[in-house]
């Protein structure tokens, strides 16, 4: 079990002609694959381009992909080899080579936020951030350590559950309550956005 | 009830998010993400809890991101490279015009080279040959000499044949015979 298992059974059923399941790695991964492009790419617009040409082409070379490796590490690695060629195809030098996901945690993320969008999406961007940070902090404090380590931390069910003393089973209750208290708060900001 | 089932549901979609789901679930959710648009809207969303949580520009990514990857999945009739899913039309039909235009010009082409080699009898028999074969089987015969009376003589001929060279294909006479069963047979189907 784990991001291997369900990302190969996504991946198998892409094989196969389902594009839905493409879509479901689409919605898994965006997040991660635009952050990571925006570190060479700064203007939004090009790096919403390049995002798309990474999964298009990691749509393409699906069949090739054999399962050695993470399906989000062979993704990444497209990712950052597309938006190295774009640089080069645009003749600039890309803003940071080194890109390691771990480290992109300080990217100045509320200026690009800022940056990033019309007014009304920025509006909505930080409205969101603000609702989030507060609902996190009304969380029970077991809610909030378990997607914390969960989100931020990157720990696993099994790990989670050593931190914290109790079954797995609770860790995943405990993430999924959070969760769903999180997109109460949310929904109000979201309904009528194209965010979902 | 239901709304316990709902729950159920969504704190699987929470365990797939996070690659936790067991195997004896996984199926079942992806088959229902599939079908349930309502269901990948929840999912978006906690997934685009993460990516605030995480300081990841969630106003960029966003259904419509995630549209227009789809869309130009779709548009473009890209298929995965080496699928074994069926072809896209465009692609398929590229293919075959393709195919059709290349064979078109190597017979173009090995025509004209062998038309400029070959003694001009040759070719003017080539040409007889072809417009023969243009035309249907019932105008080829000659219209002075009966298909019957034809036939007939073909027969005397094979059969004369047949005794002129037996002596020299004793062991193939069984096999000649039978060849010249199948030929009437043949005239007969005509």
């Amino acid at each position: 079990m784990g991001d291997r298992t369900s990302d190969q059974l996504l991946v198998e059923r892409t094989k196969a002609g389902d594009k839905h399941a493409f879509d479901l790695l689409v919605l898994k991964y965006q997040h991660r694959i635009i952050k990571l492009i925006m570190r060479y790419v700064r203007d939004p617009a090009e790096a919403m381009d390049v995002s798309q040409e990474a999964f298009l082409k990691a749509y393409r070379a699906i069949p090739n992909f054999r399962g050695d490796s993470a399906f989000y590490t062979w993704m990444y690695r497209i990712a950052i080899n597309t938006a190295k060629n774009h640089l080069v195809a645009a003749r600039r030098r890309p803003l940071e080579y080194a890109a390691d996901i771990s480290e992109s945690e300080d990217f100045e993320w509320h200026s690009s936020l800022q940056d990033a969008d019309s007014p009304e999406r920025q509006v909505i961007g930080t409205d969101l951030l603000r609702t989030i940070e507060t609902t996190m902090e009304s969380l029970p404090d077991e809610l909030r350590a378990a997607l914390t380590l969960r989100e931020l931390d990157g720990l696993t069910y099994d790990e989670i559950a050593q931190v914290m003393e109790c079954p797995v089973g609770t860790v995943r209750s405990r993430i999924f309550r959070a969760r769903e208290t999180l997109d109460k708060s949310i929904r109000p900001v979201m309904d009528g956005s194209d965010f979902t | 009830m239901e709304a316990d089932v709902t729950r159920n549901i969504e704190e699987q979609l929470s365990a797939f998010l996070d690659g936790e789901l067991p195997d004896a679930e996984l199926e079942l959710l992806v088959r229902r993400l599939e079908r349930d648009q309502e269901l990948r809207s929840t999912l978006a969303r906690y997934s685009a809890i993460g990516g605030i949580l995480r300081k990841e520009n969630v106003t960029l990514t966003n259904a419509a991101f995630r549209s227009r990857v789809m869309r130009a999945i779709s548009e473009e009739s890209i298929a995965p490279e080496g699928s074994t899913g069926v072809q896209p039309v465009r692609a398929a039909s590229k293919w075959r015009v393709g195919s059709m235009l290349a064979a078109a010009v190597t017979a173009f082409t090995v025509i004209g080279v062998y038309q400029l080699d070959a003694p001009v009898d040759l070719v003017q028999a080539d040409l007889e040959v072809a417009a023969v074969l243009d035309k249907p089987l019932s105008s080829v015969n000659s219209p002075s000499v009966s298909t019957d009376q034809k036939s007939k003589e073909n027969s005397e001929r094979m059969t004369s044949y047949l005794v002129s060279h037996g002596e020299f294909s004793r062991s193939l006479q069984g096999t000649m015979v039978d060849s010249r069963v199948f030929i009437q047979q043949a005239r007969f189907e005509e």
